[in-house]
């Protein structure tokens, strides 16, 4: 049976343990909003703020693929991307350039999204040093995604990626308003 | 899609994507595989006749958007050799809009690499 999978986020909770994890798939367009509170609803409520100078961050967004019909053989060779596109001057969408450890088993690599303006790069969250621009990954030149269940493969329900960690960055030139939805991609072999 | 492997010795293997459970692909003889057969429903869309040496490589790629919608599919069906120490591909790219790419090495994505299972790689 050709495999499906479930986009999870995860929030609350505390360090290595989420309170929760929501199935994004039902709870959209949009299925994720970036916002000053760590939860998943999608409302207009924590709205991320245009500074008046320097950099204002959102709580980051700690997303994973769950294997919710498992494939034949195996699913592996993840990767996420975009268009290209992004949401225009003075705003970036970061993802981490590692993969926080999240299995069947494990969730390791959580980090609790509970401070306003926390970088999640410079001393936010433990297993993210480095980040990279999300929409600079397009389709010929996407993002690996890594996995840490036995073999670096899915080949059961309910395992997983590691975590993708996602962040949105609002300089003073950004204009205020609501944003324009934006997609993001994921690409898997299956067997 | 469907596939069969057809053997050397007149028998074949057939296995469909959409029966759970089946684990086929590792279950491939490829000591005496033939040849390799898709099938969309009832028409055959390719067959793949390999040689000894070449080392049947078999993928769907499946590309996703996060909204849940917008699912697109490529099969990755061919084979890789190694010749004078160096590892060749020939694999043809069938996508879901019915038209096929035939690329003779990885490309940049969506024709990129594959990670190899033990069983294709060389002995």
């Amino acid at each position: 049976m050709a495999a499906t999978f479930n986009v999870m986020l995860d929030f609350g909770g505390s360090d290595n343990s989420p309170g929760t994890s929501t199935n994004t798939d039902a709870l959209g367009p949009p299925n994720i909003r970036f916002k000053r509170a760590d939860n998943a609803t999608i409302d207009t409520n924590n709205p991320c703020i245009v500074p008046t100078s320097g950099t204002s961050y959102s709580r980051w967004k700690q997303i994973y693929l769950k294997c919710t019909g498992a494939p034949n053989t195996q699913c592996d060779n993840f990767k996420i991307y975009t268009d290209g596109g992004g949401f225009g001057t003075g705003i970036t969408v970061n993802v981490g350039d590692a993969n926080p450890v999240h299995t069947s088993a494990a969730t390791t690599g959580y980090d609790v999204a509970d401070t306003d303006d926390q970088a999640m790069a410079s001393g936010g969250h433990t297993d993210v040093t480095t980040v990279t621009d999300l929409f600079t990954f397009t389709s010929g030149s996407p993002r690996t995604v890594t996995c840490g269940e036995s073999g670096s493969k899915i080949d059961a329900t309910n395992e997983t990626t590691n975590y993708i960690v996602l962040q949105m960055e609002t300089l003073s030139t950004a204009s205020p308003g609501d944003l324009t939805n934006e997609t993001i991609t994921y690409q898997y072999d299956e067997i | 899609m469907r596939f069969r492997a057809n053997y050397s010795d007149g028998s074949n293997f057939e296995w469909d994507e959409d029966v759970p459970d089946q684990k086929a692909y590792t279950q491939i003889d490829r000591t005496k595989l033939a040849n390799v057969e898709l099938f969309f429903g009832q028409k055959l869309v390719h067959r793949l006749h390999l040689e000894k040496g070449q080392r049947l490589i078999l993928r769907r790629r499946v590309k996703q958007n996060l909204l849940g919608g917008d699912m697109r599919e490529i099969y990755l069906v061919g084979y890789q050799e190694t010749i004078e120490n160096k590892n060749r591909q020939a694999i043809l790219a069938i996508f879901d809009d019915g038209h096929t790419e035939l690329i003779g090495s990885w490309k940049q994505a969506p024709l990129d690499a594959v990670n190899l299972m033990e069983l294709e790689k060389s002995k």
